[in-house]
């Protein structure tokens, strides 16, 4: 790719490869891990079918069922709403600013036909920074956008600890979980039976005081946990940051523990079936204690999804 | 640019690897260990040479399988420090030789 992950890429439902690549620049989203920066289309051989840029875009982006790309991006609050954002440690702003998030449908010839804005619909007073630890630089810190079958939109937002549902005709929110259950979650994504699975990585729980991750699957009209997986010693999974799951067609779930590089797959049980460690460690230029082994997401192909890709050439 | 573990294990070897530990059950897991140097269980361990990154000491690639309780399909990743390469990882509870799209992508990688 020409690109480094920023931060993964996904099959389509046609086979092809969708891609977010890492473009930095020198403002303080660019110089995040998270950063993004460009979204592309590729086939099987690797090639380039289109490709559009955004500064702004950071952690995830996707290939609407319009043909669209929806990206998720970031920028400067103005001062009247950074003053009002609750939470976090007092004095870490970012040069005196608090990032937030909005997103951006874009065309694949790069023309941007909508936006939503947080800050137009999240409360700073209300929606406010979970951990009294966390820096606040940014205030909402989206980790997840997702297109839901009725064309609705999810969104993840870790910083508040939250996830909401965006109609996307009007924009308007129109369900919404925070924290506690959750906390600084990852990944939503809608299942069949229209529950939400949820890697619930848990750094500073309101609920528990100790930190610990889970994958819960919730429903989405009572917000009941209506089934998790965690270890019986809670510390034994725990990823801070990044991470996914993803309920797999014989019902079992894949878990990506993205922090470590672990991906395992777990029955309805909870009984792990086989794990896997990623072994591809950077950056190089870094001592060997200082390399990670991060995955930001994982997901898992039917032979037959996998034989349509082989078919994109 | 990012550290593949070719310096210990080609790309090649690391999926063959994977299926030779896939085929010999637990036991076989031991071939994927990323310790470096030359300690085994018939190696002194005060001659090892102690790879400093904990999670790589641990062991990487696969740890456990039970291939007849697994949702069968091929598993995709990006890792963060990667250099844009995706990586196939498990189809059936075995690892698959990296295909032609992955190898080709890998090709394109900066």
């Amino acid at each position: 790719m020409p690109y480094p992950p920023g931060l993964y890429g996904n099959l389509t439902d046609k086979g092809t490869l969708f891609y977010n690549g890492k473009i930095p620049n020198e403002t303080f989203l660019g110089k995040a891990p998270f950063k993004g920066g460009a979204a592309l289309e590729a086939d099987w051989n690797g090639k380039v079918l289109w490709e559009v840029r955004h500064p702004n875009h950071h952690h995830d982006g996707r290939l609407l069922k319009n043909g669209n790309v929806l990206l998720l991006c970031a920028t400067e609050l103005s001062n009247d709403v950074a003053r009002k954002v609750q939470g976090g440690r007092p004095g870490t702003e970012e040069k005196g600013k608090i990032w937030a998030d909005y997103l951006v449908e874009m065309t694949k010839d790069g023309r941007s036909v909508w936006e939503w804005r947080s800050w137009e619909h999240l409360d700073p007073a209300k929606d406010i920074i979970t951990a009294v630890q966390d820096e606040r630089s940014e205030w909402t810190h989206g980790n997840a956008v997702m297109e839901l079958p009725d064309g609705n939109l999810l969104v993840s937002f870790r910083d508040i600890s939250t996830i909401i549902k965006i109609e996307r005709r009007t924009g308007q929110i129109l369900w919404k979980m925070g924290a506690p259950p959750l906390s600084g979650q990852h990944a939503p994504t809608p299942l069949p039976n229209d529950n939400i699975l949820i890697f619930d990585n848990g750094p500073h729980r309101l609920d528990e005081s100790f930190p610990f991750s889970r994958v819960i699957e919730v429903n989405s009209r009572t917000s009941e946990i209506v089934r998790k997986y965690e270890e019986g010693i809670l510390s034994n999974f725990f990823s801070p940051r990044i991470s996914n799951a993803q309920r797999l067609p014989n019902g079992n779930t894949l878990v990506n523990d993205g922090w470590f590089g672990r991906f395992f797959e777990v029955t309805l049980d909870g009984e792990v079936v086989w794990e896997y460690v990623n072994p591809y460690f950077g950056p190089a230029s870094e001592p060997a204690n200082a390399q990670n082994n991060n995955v930001f997401r994982v997901y898992r192909y039917t032979e037959k999804e996998t034989a349509r890709a082989r078919m994109t050439i | 640019m990012v550290n593949r573990p070719g310096s210990q294990i080609s790309r090649r070897n690391f999926a063959g690897m994977c299926i030779g530990a896939a085929a010999a059950g637990a036991s076989g897991f031991d071939s994927v260990s990323q310790v470096r140097g030359a300690q085994s269980s018939s190696s002194p361990i005060a001659n090892a040479v102690i790879d400093q990154n904990p999670i790589r000491r641990r062991g990487t690639g696969f740890r456990a399988l039970d291939a007849s309780r697994a949702s069968p399909g091929l598993t995709l990743f990006s890792p963060i420090e990667g250099d844009g390469m995706v990586y196939p990882s498990i189809s059936r509870g075995r690892s698959t030789t990296p295909g032609r799209c992955l190898t080709r992508l890998a090709s394109t990688a900066t």
